[in-house]
């Protein structure tokens, strides 16, 4: 397993990404950007709605692989958060709304085989699941 | 970051965007793209070539405008998405409802009057 922190910014999501594609490597690029994507909204979704207890607070990211299985665990300090369930809303619904937000855990949904939240006093784990 | 490169032609304007297109740069993106509809450009041509990345925030920023563009008249055409930036789009069965073209020239075709 590898594990890193990296503080809860935007301008982190360029460094989340690449410590996701260096353990992926062995992948074929559409699979592992796949994982790379569902990684980045995930955060993206933490940096933008969560607020730290301490500023700037901090993700946690480890990513294993074995068994043909890629399992994914974000960990953030974040002061209690919505993470939105996806909608059914569809693209197009989207774009009729003219919303520029929205897709991001649908994506996630669309991507991983597994999904766990887990709701703790002082931080969010989210642990996602993709088999190859 | 600077603005993207654009290109004026009679009927259209071209967008060349690069890099990464995440909830960070995609803001750059978006304030563009707002310039260009606050001064009545509705068809625009966005290349791809040297996007390396799209997450949704990306491609928000894209569905956003598609619908006023539309009521305007105008139009959007998309090219040059490498297969993992298209794989992005038809997750979301955007490669439906986006008018997308392998080539520049294909997607300027598109947008002559």
């Amino acid at each position: 397993m590898f594990a890193r922190d990296f503080f809860c910014k935007r301008e982190s999501l360029p460094c989340i990404r690449e410590f996701i594609r260096l353990h992926l490597s062995e992948l074929e690029d559409i699979t592992s950007n796949q994982i790379i994507l569902a990684v980045d909204e995930v955060c993206a979704n933490a940096i933008i709605h969560g607020r730290g207890r301490k500023e700037p607070f901090q993700l946690k990211i480890s990513i294993l692989s074995i068994h043909n299985q890629i399992t994914v665990e974000i960990t953030d300090t974040a002061e209690p958060y919505p993470i939105p369930i996806p909608t059914q809303t569809s693209a197009a619904e989207k774009i009729k709304m003219r919303a520029k937000g929205g897709l991001g855990l649908v994506l996630v949904q669309k991507i991983m085989d597994q999904i766990e939240i887990e709701r703790l006093p002082d931080a969010h784990i989210i642990r996602m699941i993709k088999r190859i | 970051m600077p603005p993207y490169r654009t290109e004026v032609n009679d009927t259209f304007i071209s967008i060349f965007l690069e890099g990464d297109l995440d909830a960070n740069s995609s803001i750059q993106a978006d304030e563009q793209l707002s310039q260009l509809m606050k001064s009545g450009q509705y068809r625009l041509h966005f290349d791809f070539t040297n996007v390396e990345y799209i997450s949704s925030a990306g491609i928000g920023v894209f569905l956003s405008y598609q619908d006023e563009i539309s009521e305007k008249g105008g139009k959007m055409v998309f090219s040059g998405l490498r297969p993992r930036v298209l794989n992005v789009f038809q997750l979301l069965g955007l490669d439906q409802l986006l008018e997308i073209t392998p080539t520049s020239i294909e997607a300027l075709e598109r947008l002559k009057v």
